[in-house]
């Protein structure tokens, strides 16, 4: 019998069965806590994203747009995200589906306030016009941003580089008629466009910059309304995710 | 042999009638009918099983120091031990006693364990129970709909008298577990067990979750309080009362803090604050623990769980919540009215 | 005169004459009846041929007796028939009905008004933000004379569960009353467009809207709320019509006091006899949010004074929450008109589980029943039951489905109770599919019309079933209390509305018009047999109120969910107005996929008034203004005539 063996052995097979448990990811409970990846974004930097365009330099871009979202896809986070939109009666004015009733669509991507995840934090913490109540003090960061995470994963929210493209009411795969000038450059520098994502949809070899007064006739029809696919750079044509 | 003794001298200390202040989640020593015979059950299977170790103990040791007749025969071809040496008069007999104390066991627990899953009378009281991680809901049923509440965590019920519970899960699989009242009943999602208990005494007796629910399962307490039936009658109905409305500006200052942060969880009955995730506070003064028994209702223990649920509960689903000093003493001032 | 003359003949031969002469004299009778119609004669009273053509013997008592070419109420009267006595359209010409002139109001939203015509003026309100516009109907092209701004406060937009409508002004002393979605009543000067009083009567906040068309009896406005959804505390209240005061409010839960229940209140039945059942019947303390809005129309019985009206759902909208009876919601109640006390009540889906709310209206008549005269409600409840019920004491005398249901085998006629299925009993977090009617019931607010001429009753219904998942819902105030995750679809036979002719004292369907889409306009019946209704994909129809045939359609802008009505332009016309502009809970979207198409229509805020040919002030040749005060003629034709 070998006694001072088994203390140990009894010590091990404990070590292991927690460490198993603790990979436990039950997706209806919390068996641990849900910690966002990267930490949340600190109050400062939430309150500087403007709710309009910025004075003085309307296609600028602001930087606070493109925090993102600290729980990414996870999907334990999206799953108590549904919970609380169902809890907090979120569900009673967009309805179950996301697809809106008394309160708008959240699946599509026209957002009278910002469709960034940035900004839809926004618009749960402070609430708005027309009946949409603050929730600012009602819930924690962490729990507003699994309610944005909830609602990015019913498709309605995009990338910074598409929100400030369908600001000005751009689409992915359209033309656009007249390259974007400033003053110290030159007219023959290309300019920033909306390149076209390489899709069975398009029509086969059309050049990215299209001369003037042709974009009309010329102009894509609307792909999928799922932007999930950044585009910043000139003529780099992805694919739809 | 060690085993023995200890098992004699903490007998001794159970049957010393200190046992509910001093070791609130003993079962060896219960307190009602839903678990009594299964005390006494499992005290019997105890003792025989302890004398069969005893009276094989012997037999062993008598046998291994028996003196021994020389075995080893001159003539290898005979056998060590003849066929008709007469020994299997003892494994008869053995078998025999064997059998007929383990027959007579299985019926015996067969016939308690039926006994005890009904109460002997219809139950004079229904509290339907909801686990949810980490903490009870407890919603109290009556022909009388006036008289249906709810509350959390600590269940009263009147002394003598039959209490079904019926359990549901808001989440996980919980199991409810009263030691010194009811033995374990698992909470499952999706479908709702049924089990009773019923307190012969007065007096204040801890549950625990027994099934593992998540982090803080090991906090997951709750606390039945057995009352005589008048002092029940007067706890329900001081629990069917509406909380009155704060009279200082102080309490005043605290609702409004409550109905902004706290309101879209909690409820309290009379007032708007109607949210169903966490537990219901009417009348969160007469209980006597926080934080599923974690906790004990002090004032500063409730200032400093509103503050900081996550270091005493990590996990929790409720957050820290960002109060400055004054909203604090506001809040909890208020909560404190909740008489 | 002609006519009148000649008919005081027929009636003196009849009393002295022969046989066959009468049936000579009756069949010179009809046609200069039917020859006078095409000369724009005088309004004619009714004539007795009505009577003897009726399929129930009802009668109908009319009053206030508003001038037959005027309009002064959503109801037009106080027994809620929406009858007119105009019969200069028939059902000989409607078939010639063409759109006359149009007005768009500029206001998106489901659009439910009926226009009012007073003083030669039409007056509308919008849905919100409820602004109001009075048209000149002396002068060609109907210009506005006044606009009234009430700037509701925009929260109320994001509180009312289904859309933001109005169902309606009313018009009383030479003030406008209506309710603005934000929770305020206005009163605004007819002549002037100016506000005379604003009352305010709840805290939009909270998720309270109004929407409902008040009711003015005598000096008194009757006014109540909208959010059985938003976990309310439902009311019906009176206002003084000169000033706006409030006299009384009679909430639909709590105490006896609260509920205006006293000493004179008799229900018929047993399970509403006794002593604060607005607490009683509900766990403790959720009476507080239980719901029972009074956003209905109400009626009004002159000789026995009395208002009848219903209450909404109870709050929230999962049965497991609330376990009882849940009075008084869902709930037609009978008051006493000046001092608001209850005389009996009916609750025809006690322990609601569906949202089938008892806010739909109460048609009064005096009813032939197994050869005895009763006076009478009849309410098509959102339950699918068709009720008449004795106005006087709330018993319930016939109760049969108008539309497909499943949710009960029958109505226990000794108890008043209905039998429920256990089966389609949802309960929380149960997927239960296959239930009929669904949220929106067999019918819904859209009123019906009697006709005194052929004693029925006429409804636009629904034929629809649904899916249901309870979730328990927590009362977070301004939010919804509700918890009914819905999926809706056509019920058997695909399609989605109906439109039909009901006996009341049968309990049977006469004749129906199937349509493909939702029927949730109001009906309009009048004395030229003709009854008219429309769809939700935009079709206006007239249609032969004794035979059930189409006689006419007209495809509009948008769905036609308002109500329809009628009057005499100052040139002499009989003209038909109704909205076109699709909303309120015919595009509610709880997943209804299959309730819109890809054709169902936009939006749209046309008022389309139509008229014989389409002949009016503002349509013709030439240009057609006109100097004050001098009516327009149209084209020159022998029709037009004037006396």
């Amino acid at each position: 019998m070998n006694l001072r063996a088994t203390p140990c052995a009894i010590g091990i097979a404990a070590l292991a069965l927690l460490s198993m448990l603790s990979a436990c990811n039950r997706v209806q409970g919390d068996s641990t806590t849900t910690a966002p990846i990267r930490g949340l974004p600190s109050e400062d930097m939430i309150a500087a994203v403007p709710l309009g365009e910025v004075a003085g330099a309307p296609d600028g871009s602001v930087a606070a747009l493109s925090i993102a979202n600290p729980y990414g896809d996870n999907p334990q986070a999206i799953q108590e995200g549904k919970q609380l939109y169902i809890k907090m009666n979120c569900a009673g004015c967009h309805a179950y589906n996301g697809k809106g009733n008394m309160g708008p669509d959240l699946t599509d991507t026209y957002w009278r306030y910002g469709g960034l995840p940035i900004q839809i934090y926004k618009s749960i913490f402070e609430g708005r016009p027309k009946g949409m109540p603050a929730w600012g003090t009602a819930l924690p960061p962490d729990d507003i941003w699994k309610l944005v995470a909830y609602i990015q994963s019913l498709g309605g929210s995009m990338s910074v580089s598409d929100y400030e493209h369908a600001r000005q009411g751009d689409q992915p795969g359209e033309q656009i008629a007249y390259a974007l000038q400033t003053e110290a450059q030159p007219e023959s520098k290309p300019s920033p466009v909306v390149s076209p994502p390489v899709s069975s949809a398009q029509p086969p070899a059309k050049s990215a910059i299209a001369p003037a007064m042709t974009s009309e006739a010329q102009r894509a029809p609307p792909t999928s309304t799922k932007l999930k696919s950044p585009s910043p750079t000139p003529n780099a044509g992805e694919p739809h995710s | 042999m060690n085993s023995r003794f200890v098992l004699l001298s903490g007998g001794l200390m159970m049957l010393s009638g200190r046992v509910l202040a001093e070791t609130p989640m003993a079962y060896l020593h219960t307190f009602g009918p839903a678990v009594d015979p299964i005390t006494r059950l499992g005290w019997g299977l105890g003792i025989v099983s302890i004398l069969v170790i005893f009276i094989i103990g012997v037999l062993l040791l008598g046998g291994s120091l028996r003196k021994h007749s020389a075995l080893c025969s001159e003539a290898p071809h005979e056998l060590t031990v003849r066929r008709d040496a007469g020994g299997m008069a003892w494994i008869y007999i053995g078998v025999g006693i064997s059998s007929l104390l383990l027959i007579t066991c299985m019926v015996w627990t067969l016939i308690i364990t039926a006994a005890v899953i009904q109460p002997p009378s219809a139950a004079a009281l229904t509290v339907q129970v909801t686990a949810s991680q980490w903490w009870w809901s407890l919603r109290y049923q009556s022909e009388n709909l006036t008289r249906i509440f709810t509350t959390a965590n600590e269940i009263h019920i009147p002394v003598g008298q039959p209490v079904r519970i019926e359990l549901a899960s808001a989440d996980v699989i919980h199991s409810f577990w009263i030691p010194k009242l009811a033995g374990k009943m698992d909470v499952i999602p999706g479908q709702t067990n049924v089990t009773w208990l019923q307190a012969d005494r007065p007096g204040t007796y801890r549950g625990q979750c027994a099934m593992f629910c998540g982090a803080q399962h090991a906090r997951m307490a709750l606390l039945v309080v057995a009352d005589t039936p008048k002092d029940f009658a007067t706890w329900q109905d001081h629990q069917l009362m509406d909380t009155a409305t704060p009279a200082t500006e102080k309490t005043h200052r605290g609702e409004q803090i409550f109905r902004t942060h706290c309101a879209a969880c909690h409820a309290i009955r009379g007032t708007d604050a109607g949210g169903l995730v966490g537990p219901d506070l009417t009348h969160l003064m007469t209980r006597r623990t926080l934080a599923a028994g974690m906790l004990p209702n002090t004032p500063g223990n409730l200032a400093g769980w509103i503050a900081n649920p996550q270091t005493l509960k990590p996990g929790d689903s409720m957050p820290d919540q960002t109060l400055s000093g004054p909203e604090l003493a506001a809040v909890t001032s208020y909560l404190n009215t909740l008489h | 005169m002609r006519y009148r003359v000649f008919r005081r003949v027929v009636a003196f031969a009849q009393m002295h004459v022969s046989h066959r002469c009468t049936i000579a004299l009756f069949c010179l009778e009809l046609l200069t009846a039917i020859s006078s119609s095409w000369s724009y004669a005088q309004i004619p009273v009714l004539d007795n041929l009505s009577s003897s053509a009726s399929l129930t013997g009802a009668t109908f008592n009319l009053e206030p007796n508003d001038p037959p070419g005027e309009w002064h109420g959503q109801a037009r009267d106080y027994a809620n028939t929406r009858y007119s006595s105009l019969n200069q359209i028939n059902a000989g010409n409607v078939s010639k009905l063409r759109i006359a002139w149009t007005f768009a109001d500029g206001t998106l939203g489901g659009h439910e008004v009926a226009p009012l015509v007073v003083d030669n003026t039409m007056y509308v309100v919008t849905p919100f933000p409820d602004v109001a516009y009075a048209l000149d109907l002396t002068k060609a092209g109907e210009p506005i004379k006044w606009t009234f701004k009430p700037n509701p406060s925009p929260t109320a937009e994001g509180k009312a569960c289904c859309d933001t409508i109005n169902r309606g002004l009313a018009y009383i002393d030479g003030k406008l009353i209506y309710n603005l979605l934000d929770d305020h009543t206005i009163a605004v000067d007819a002549k002037t467009g100016k506000q005379v009083w604003r009352t305010k009567m709840g805290n939009v906040e909270t998720g309270e809207t109004m929407t409902m068309a008040p009711f003015v009896v005598g000096n008194k406005v009757l006014v109540g709320d909208s959010g059985g959804e938003m976990g309310v505390w439902g009311w019906i209240a009176a206002l003084d019509v000169a000033s706006g005061k409030e006299l009384w409010r009679a909430h639909s839960t709590g105490s006896d006091e609260r509920v205006r229940i006293g000493n004179d209140f008799k229900p018929f039945y047993d399970w509403m006899k006794g002593k604060d059942l607005g607490i009683s019947t509900w766990p403790a303390g959720m009476w507080k949010h239980g719901g029972g809005a009074v956003w209905g129309f109400v009626s009004y019985d002159p000789q026995l004074n009395l208002i009848y009206y219903g209450t909404s759902n109870p709050s929230p909208r999962v049965p497991d929450q609330r376990p009882g009876y849940n009075l008084w919601s869902s709930t037609i109640f009978a008051r006493d008109a000046t001092t608001g006390m209850a005389r009996w009540a009916y609750q025809p889906t006690p322990h609601d589980r569906w949202d089938y709310d008892g806010v739909n209206e109460d048609l009064l008549m005096d009813l032939p029943i197994n050869g005895q005269v009763r006076k009478v409600l009849v309410h098509f409840d959102r339950n699918a039951y068709a009720y008449t019920i004795d106005r006087a004491t709330g018993e319930v005398l016939v109760a049969t489905p108008f539309a497909y249901q499943n949710w009960s085998s029958g109505i226990d006629m000794k108890t008043g109770m209905p039998i429920v299925n256990k089966d389609k009993e949802p309960h929380p977090d149960i997927k239960l599919v296959d239930v009929c009617p669904p949220d929106i019931g067999g019918k819904d607010w859209q009123p019906s019309a009697a006709s005194p001429r052929t004693g029925l009753v006429y409804a636009a219904i629904f034929n629809i079933c649904m899916d249901v998942t309870d979730h328990k819902a927590g009362y977070i105030p301004g939010t919804p209390y509700d918890g009914m995750d819905m999926h809706r679809y056509p019920a058997p036979g695909g399609n989605l509305g109906e439109f039909m002719a009901w006996n009341p004292a049968t309990g049977k369907k006469m004749w129906s018009v199937k349509e493909t889409y939702m029927t949730m306009s109001g009906v309009l019946a009048t004395a030229g047999d003709v009854v008219f209704y429309g769809t939700a994909d935009g079709w206006f129809r007239a249609v032969d109120a004794r035979s059930g045939k189409v006689l006419w359609s007209q495809k509009l802008g948008s769905g036609v969910i308002g109500q329809p009505m009628t009057y005499m332009g100052p040139d002499h016309r009989q003209y038909i107005a109704i909205y076109a502009g699709v909303g309120g809970a015919a595009t509610v979207r709880a997943d209804i996929t299959a309730l819109k198409p890809v054709n169902f229509p936009a939006g749209g805020n046309a008022l389309y008034v139509f008229s014989i040919n389409g002949d009016s002030m503002s349509s013709g040749p030439g240009q057609l203004t006109v100097k004050d005060g001098a009516a327009a003629t149209s084209r020159e034709s022998s029709n037009s005539t004037q006396h």
